[in-house]
């Protein structure tokens, strides 16, 4: 039987297992603690939806969700997320910084604000640095009502935080106290008063990324009060990652995918086989290797500048400065823009590179590695963020990490 | 009439309304923007002066003792290490140093500093084990910090709280003169809303800093009567406190720079280069700060790992002089009166330092009492500035707002005695004693306090006052909040509040962009992502605003 490693463990490296597996592969995943897709804030995409809102602005188009691949459609929902029937409006959902903002499948524990039409949401005050109600509904009223969206928004005194030390403690661990019964069963008991003076058939209920870990709880919390119940969007180390991670470890049970735990330091390519060096571990050999490492914010592209930990005098020669988390021979990473200029004999000017221009993405947001069709060396197939010049969002990830599995198990085929 | 913001303006608009002067502050971007606001956060006395300049020390040193005792909240020691290098010469350097520093211990009484110790190499290496490199020994001496931004904002504050009348967001278009070449009257125009406007005047303070050659040309002066030589210095912020001392280094070029912990954090600066770009917009760029991380590296290697967390650049108005090196420049401070340039009633504020505002100030108010025959004194060395007058037990304040001693201790050292006012917004509102910024860290009261009270208008505005956003997360989580805050405060739609917190998010991603390691730069990608899933920049939108609504 053929073996594909994946290398990475995010949405890019959890699609090549489930493609690869699909082509009879027997599949191993190797992936270390946090990548992007563990902080992932919960909307996917497939362009970035600012750059989708304003291509749908200039030409007056409805924002309406297109047709999916069925296998990708079945991927997602098998990973927590709801995705809307191909032609239906999109998703709106309200990040905690005031945004409201079009999505094409979110985590199933965001509220779609665009389904509650004709409510009233409350927003509960909670005294968290994170979580401002009164600025929040300041800021969600306009935006709703930029986009003619008939919600009211309201401020409302409803206790949603129990203990005292909620009021500092991280999203998720009160995230983690609403996976208790008896914590939802006090949610429930205390709110129920509160709905019921708006009315249950007018209101709805927005409160921060604190619906459980284990899996969400917004849906049954839903069923109880029988009116929407949902989580705002909140960007920077959301709980909706942590979902991920639990709702991946069942998709790939399911599969009768491996997930080894580790970090791949080099990919040798000299046998029949190829061999993936880990650290601290027994090296793991296999037929093809689909590298879904991650791009620079994931950790899969490194970048090193050659003063970094050179002598007093400081760099002696220059060279790029990005380069793979692993060493894979013959791989290349171009920074999009900079790919010939290695500035200085220090490496390009991050100043001038760094930050997203007009009418071109940073190269931060770029960076990685080369690839023909999903091929970086044979046998070698890239998939998700740590391929250079795409979009980093969830859905590309997701499909091209489809790509890439298939691929590799193919390429053991044609070899 | 004060043109500028910046601690000289301020410092005039302070103490000619204090001498019975009525006075109106112009300032086109915000207080304490230029070189104020982008100092080394020092009142030193110079020692760098003392064989070129020895009176600019003198006078560096007997007003930085005034400004200790009207706002003695805004200060904290700074004990700096002179570490030298074994050479050839280096015993005969140590000896001259030792001597050097003698002769500054002269001025060190005039603002309360303690007198320097010779230090062989080991006790330097006990006092800051970080320190490396083949050491024949050194010196300590003693200085003093400030944060320049909070200095500007008390003066003016003082100046409103008078009479005067302050202006921000508001640039000068043109100076009017009669036949006769005296001032009559100077347009102003607002950049928020293009609004313009005519106030009359007799008197025309141009304390521009950098900008002075610019301003003086508004009244159809030549713009080399008001010459200043424009030098640039950045200087990189790490994250915490990284050395016990201020470390004193050489960079390659033979240049004295120095890291220092201020604050909470550890600043490295600073660069002096003649700078010829665009004033509203210095930014400090990659070159800069590998000469600078180099020249630390020689003395202070773990630099190279720490976490740099943004960077700010700012333009000295130097006293103009051709030919000369950038830093054997002089830092004293000159009045030009432009009665001999045919402008009567107009005067030129050139060089200075933060150290000797008060003093160039109570210099050019003299000027103005004279031109009005004003009898007044200057009381600016003996009344205390709004805050200064009382100290506050911050653990009491802690406990009574119920907030992180840590937040109440910050918000002592900004707002003296000021703190109470805070405290009254958090009785009054519970809720505003909730964190905005947890690295500063920063209450929702202080930010309101800093838009009403303090007239800020935007999140960078809150940001040089309160020091928002400018912690390790570099405003992620905060600048979203304050912009909203500021918004509301302010009576403007959410919308505006937004962009507030993404053009500060932006600016601070540049002044990172520049100095980023290994860490820094993935954390940077980190950033971008979230602002792009969060907020969704329309960076070419958000270009196009700047331009016409410069801050």
């Amino acid at each position: 039987m053929k073996r594909v490693l994946v290398i990475g463990a995010g949405f890019a490296g959890v699609a090549a297992a489930v493609a690869a597996r699909a082509e009879g592969a027997e599949v191993r995943v190797v992936g270390t603690a946090v990548g992007a897709s563990s902080s992932w804030p919960g909307a996917c995409d497939d362009e970035p939806w600012d750059e989708r809102e304003r291509a749908a602005g200039l030409v007056g188009a409805a924002l309406v969700m297109p047709d999916i691949d069925a296998e990708e459609r079945a991927l997602l929902e098998a990973l927590g997320l709801h995705v809307p029937e191909g032609g239906s409006p999109l998703p709106l959902v309200a990040a905690t910084s005031g945004r409201l903002r079009s999505t094409l499948a979110h985590d199933r524990a965001l509220l779609d604000l665009g389904r509650c039409e004709g409510r009233v949401v409350l927003v509960p005050r909670a005294s968290r640095a994170s979580w401002d109600a009164d600025t929040l509904v300041l800021a969600l009223t306009e935006e709703a009502a930029r986009r003619g969206l008939d919600v009211e928004l309201a401020v409302c005194e409803l206790p949603v935080l129990r203990y005292d030390d909620e009021r500092r403690a991280h999203d998720a661990d009160i995230a983690a106290r609403h996976d208790e019964a008896a914590r939802r069963d006090w949610l429930v008991e205390r709110l129920r008063p509160g709905i019921e003076r708006v009315g249950r058939d007018q209101a709805a209920l927005l409160l921060g990324p604190w619906l459980g870990l284990v899996r969400e709880r917004a849906s049954e919390l839903e069923e109880r009060f029988g009116l929407p119940v949902g989580e705002a969007l909140a960007a920077t180390a959301s709980t909706v990652g942590i979902r991920f991670e639990g709702a991946r470890a069942a998709l790939l049970a399911r599969e009768g995918v491996a997930l080894v735990e580790g970090k791949a330091t080099r990919v040798l390519a000299g046998g029949r086989r190829l061999r993936v060096e880990l650290a601290g571990a027994d090296a793991l050999e296999a037929d093809a290797v689909v590298l879904a490492t991650g791009g620079l914010a994931g950790g899969g592209i490194v970048y090193q500048p050659t003063e970094y930990a050179a002598g007093p005098e400081g760099a002696e020669a220059s060279r790029s400065p990005f380069r793979l988390s692993l060493e894979l021979a013959g791989s290349l990473v171009a920074v999009e823009g900079a790919r010939r200029s290695v500035g200085s004999m220090f490496g390009p000017d991050l100043g001038a590179l760094a930050w997203p221009r007009p009418a071109a993405p940073g190269a931060l947001e770029r960076v990685g590695v080369i690839t023909r069709g999903t091929e970086v060396v044979p046998r070698v197939h890239a998939a998700g963020d740590v391929v250079a010049a795409e979009p980093r969002t969830v859905l590309r990830a997701l499909r091209s990490g489809l790509a890439a599995g298939r691929g590799a198990a193919r390429s053991v085929v044609e070899a | 009439m004060v043109i500028g913001g910046g601690v000289n303006g301020v410092g005039v608009a302070r103490d000619a309304t204090m001498r019975g002067l009525r006075v109106a502050l112009f300032e086109r971007n915000d207080l304490a923007f230029g070189a104020s606001g982008n100092s080394s956060g020092m009142i030193h006395g110079g020692a760098r002066y003392l064989v070129d300049d020895p009176a600019v020390t003198e006078t560096s040193c007997r007003d930085s003792g005034h400004i200790q005792s009207i706002a003695p909240h805004l200060l904290f020691r700074i004990p700096f290490l002179f570490p030298i290098e074994r050479s050839s010469h280096s015993r005969v350097m140590l000896t001259l140093v030792d001597a050097f520093f003698q002769a500054y211990d002269e001025y060190q009484p005039l603002k309360r500093g303690k007198p320097h110790a010779r230090l062989k190499a080991d006790e330097l290496h006990q006092l800051e084990p970080g320190l490396r490199g083949d050491l024949e020994g050194g010196v300590s001496f003693d200085e003093w910090g400030i944060d320049g931004a909070r200095l500007c904002t008390a003066n003016a504050l003082d100046a409103k709280e008078r009479g005067a009348k302050i202006y921000l967001g508001t640039t000068i278009e043109h100076i009017e003169r009669r036949e006769d070449g005296r001032v009559v009257a100077v347009c102003y125009r607002d950049l928020r809303n293009g609004r313009t406007g005519k106030i009359g005047t007799s008197a025309v303070v141009n304390a521009t800093g950098a900008w002075a050659p610019i301003t003086a040309a508004l009244s159809g002066l030549p713009a080399h009567t008001a010459r200043v030589r424009p030098g640039k210095g950045i200087h990189i912020a790490y994250d915490r406190r990284l050395t016990n001392y201020a470390i004193a280094a050489r960079t390659i070029d033979g240049r004295q720079i120095f890291i220092e912990p201020w604050q909470n954090m550890t600043v490295v600066g600073t660069t002096d280069d003649d700078y010829y770009g665009n004033l509203d917009d210095v930014v400090a760029n990659a070159e800069e700060v590998r000469y600078l991380v180099q020249g630390i590296a020689r003395v202070f290697p773990a630099i190279t790992a720490a976490r740099p967390i943004y960077t700010w650049a700012g333009v000295r108005p130097t006293l103009h002089a051709y030919g000369k090196l950038e830093d054997k420049l002089s830092r004293d401070h000159q009045i030009i009166d432009h009665a001999k340039h045919g402008t009567r009633g107009m005067w030129s504020m050139i060089g200075g330092k933060l150290a000797s505002y008060r003093l160039f100030a109570e210099e050019m108010t003299d000027v103005l009492g004279r031109y009005f025959g004003l009898p007044a004194e200057c009381h600016t060395h003996r009344t205390h500035l709004p805050g200064g007058d009382e100290v506050i037990d911050p653990f009491a304040l802690a406990e009574r707002l119920a907030v992180d001693a840590v937040a109440a201790r910050r918000l002592v050292y900004r707002h003296g005695s000021r703190a109470r006012r805070i405290e009254e917004r958090i009785l009054e509102a519970p809720r505003e004693a909730s964190v905005v910024c947890p690295c500063e860290p920063v209450l929702e009261a202080e930010v309101r306090h800093a838009v009403v009270e303090e007239m800020a208008r935007s999140v960078d505005d809150v940001s040089r006052r309160t020091r928002l956003g400018l912690g390790a997360c570099g405003g992620m989580r905060c600048a979203a909040r304050c912009g909203q805050i500021v918004a509301e405060e302010r009576g403007l739609p959410p919308s505006v509040g937004r962009d507030l917190a993404m053009r500060f998010l932006v600016r601070q991603s540049r002044t990172r962009a520049c100095a980023l390691g290994p860490e820094q730069a993935r954390q940077e990608a980190l950033a971008i992502a979230t602002m792009r899933s969060e907020l969704g920049v329309d960076a070419v939108e958000l270009d196009a605003q700047a331009e016409s609504e410069p801050r």
